[in-house]
């Protein structure tokens, strides 16, 4: 599904070269459900970013579903990541002045889909995550579980063949925390959605499929 | 999509009540501005009765004479004539071409139309008029000082007024010098009173006797002396030394030409070339002159140039120059406004980026945003226009031109408020739709 080849990512001031990543390869199967963990600053982020298209590596190649997404225009890499790619980050990113399920039926926008089949796939996924009932809401009526079960909405509703997620519970604690992980594992497991997931958290890792170790922008055997 | 762009729109302008607030009255105040710069423009130079043809239309408003500089050369000779030497001297006059020793320029007299101008071939009508025949008249003993238009028949076919009631006069009113008068409708209900038909009612005129109404026409909101006149009367009843002085081309008269279309403007003033070179040279006159005028040369002229030079394109460019300065001041502000306040927003640009959106649907959405600002702005100064507008026609700020908001002002301003909206939402919507996705989603609030 996903394949790394001698991934390196660095960032250049004036006089000095960051290596935020350091030739990495590997393979995440499809359904896979993958932790990548590691300290502050080993790359993580980074990482997850690069796989999401989200950046570009400075050497090295991605290609998912079999494409290779190297030298891609960046229209067709946001065709690309619109059409096969859902995002969930830490700090929830939902707009504020949209209502939850505006907020839901953004991936399906710059799809193109009529307002009827919008509404009826974003009821869908809240559906899903238990939030039909908070569709009207906006973002800061809801508490920090709700909102990051509202990103999960969001980022499942295109029905994306990969997930990614950034901490996505490290805002939360331990028992939201745990409804949003059984979510993820469920759509994991009853979807086979492919999911990459940055954590801390150990005890989150031990329930995905394979932990991903960084250390300095390298992977840890 | 637009219905979502919309919401947030609205939301943004919502949530930062003071920039909503600076942004509005800046873009409000600008528009209202560029507004009643375009609603004096189109009253002075848009296609309105009574000049609604007025691209067909040359203005001839005067005439110069030039006498050029003369060199005496004498020739002197000696003969012998019984034994005597006798001078014999020879004077002969050299004109030096093109070295003027003396101008004259004045209106232009009947005699140069009906002789020359009147014969004219490319033009479709041709009409002689005087645009200035002051007079006095005292309704219900109060002074009233008018200034009248004496017109030919023609007149009224180059000049589409309207008429609120009766109709122009004949031909045969002009050649036989009839008592009739059509009146501007302001004239009358300031001369008669307010009154439902002044058909029928008679003006008088000092020793020229009674004038019957014929007409009464709308007013003429425009500066244009060849149509903005209280009273018109047939120009036969001109004095006898304008209409019949047998020499001279200066006299008090203006001439107008109607080309058949647009595109004949450049032939008529050939043939009035031909005309002009044809004039029979007298009284030590050796080059003459017939100044045209189309209607933006004629409204310029007010501000620059002289009798003898064609300044509309000019002015109007100089116009449009310092609008677009006075354009370009705001929306700069206005963009720099804007990226601030986009750059708030790079986190909610880095969330549409991630799940799909191009670099043209985040133009759309900022250019979207901000038309909407601005038309809102537009619509404030649309109002703020209007409130302005009858302030000045109150206080007759223009003169006699009343600034008026027609239909085509307000295409203008929509032209405007869609211009001021592009340019300055462009460069931010840009800037920010280029902004790199993990960059974005690093910084800023949602």
């Amino acid at each position: 599904m996903i394949e790394l080849k001698n991934l390196s990512k660095s960032y250049y001031t004036d006089v000095l070269e960051t290596v935020a990543l350091n030739d990495i390869s590997l393979k995440i199967g499809k359904g896979e459900f993958v932790s990548i963990m590691g300290p502050s600053g080993c790359g993580k982020s980074t990482l997850l970013n690069m796989i999401g298209l989200l950046d570009s590596p400075t050497r090295g190649h991605v290609s998912i579903k079999g494409v290779n997404l190297e030298n891609q225009k960046e229209n067709d890499l946001a065709k690309f990541r619109n059409e096969n790619l859902g995002f969930i980050f830490q700090s929830f990113h939902l707009i504020s002045d949209l209502s939850v399920i505006d907020n839901v039926e953004l991936p399906l926008l710059y799809r193109g889909e009529s307002a009827k089949e919008r509404k009826r796939l974003s009821e869908e996924a809240l559906e899903k995550v238990g939030l039909l009932n908070r569709k009207n809401h906006y973002p800061n009526q809801l508490s920090g579980g709700q909102r990051q079960r509202v990103a999960i909405a969001r980022a499942i509703v295109g029905k994306p063949a990969v997930v990614m997620a950034d901490e996505p519970t490290g805002n939360l604690d331990s028992v939201l925390g745990n409804e949003v992980m059984q979510l993820l594992l469920d759509l994991n497991e009853q979807e086979k959605v492919t999911v990459v997931m940055v954590t801390h958290d150990e005890s989150m890792a031990r329930k995905t499929h394979r932990v991903i170790r960084l250390y300095d922008g390298s992977l840890v055997n | 999509m637009l219905k979502n762009y919309f919401k947030i729109a609205i939301k943004v302008l919502k949530r930062n009540k003071l920039y909503t607030f600076i942004s509005l009255f800046g873009i409000s105040f600008t528009l209202m501005v560029l507004m009643l710069a375009s609603a004096v423009l189109e009253n002075e130079l848009g296609a309105n009765p009574p000049l609604s043809k007025r691209d067909r239309i040359l203005f001839l408003p005067s005439f110069t004479g030039q006498g050029f500089e003369r060199e005496k050369i004498s020739t002197y000779d000696t003969t012998e004539v019984n034994g005597v030497m006798k001078i014999d001297t020879t004077v002969t006059t050299k004109i030096i071409e093109g070295k003027v020793a003396s101008n004259t320029v004045s209106s232009l007299s009947y005699k140069l139309y009906k002789d020359h101008l009147s014969r004219m071939k490319t033009p479709e009508l041709i009409s002689v008029f005087i645009d200035y025949a002051p007079l006095d008249v005292y309704p219900q003993g109060q002074k009233l000082t008018l200034n009248g238009n004496l017109t030919d028949a023609a007149y009224w076919k180059i000049f589409d007024f309207r008429f609120v009631e009766g109709g122009p006069f004949t031909r045969e009113a002009v050649d036989n010098k009839a008592n009739v008068i059509i009146l501007r409708e302001s004239t009358a209900e300031k001369y008669f009173g307010k009154q439902a038909s002044y058909l029928g009612k008679e003006l008088a005129w000092g020793i020229q006797g009674s004038f019957k109404v014929v007409g009464v026409v709308k007013d003429a909101h425009t500066s244009n002396r060849s149509v903005r006149a209280d009273f018109f009367v047939p120009i036969s009843w001109a004095g006898e030394n304008e209409l019949d002085y047998p020499q001279a081309y200066f006299g008090s008269c203006v001439v107008a030409l109607l080309a058949k279309t647009p595109a004949d403007m450049p032939k008529m003033e050939e043939e009035l070339r031909n005309v002009e070179n044809n004039l029979e040279k007298a009284n030590n006159f050796d080059r003459y002159m017939i100044h045209e005028k189309n209607a933006a040369d004629v409204y310029a002229w007010q501000f620059m140039g002289t009798q003898e030079t064609r300044k509309g394109g000019e002015f109007l460019g100089i116009v449009l120059g310092v609008l677009a300065f006075f354009l370009v001041i705001p929306i700069l502000n206005l963009v720099n406004l804007n990226v601030t306040r986009i750059f708030e927003r790079s986190s909610e640009i880095g969330v549409r980026k991630a799940f799909g959106a191009k670099t043209g649907d985040l133009l759309l959405q900022f250019l979207f945003e901000n038309l909407i600002i601005t038309f809102l702005g537009g619509i404030i100064g649309v109002f703020l226009s209007l409130l302005v507008m009858n302030v000045l026609n109150r206080a007759e700020v223009f003169g006699v031109t009343k600034l008026t908001f027609n239909l085509s002002v307000l295409f203008i301003s929509i032209f405007i408020t869609f211009v001021f909206g592009i340019l300055s939402g462009f460069l931010p919507a840009w800037r920010i739709a280029k902004t790199p996705v993990a960059g974005a989603l690093k910084t800023g609030k949602l």
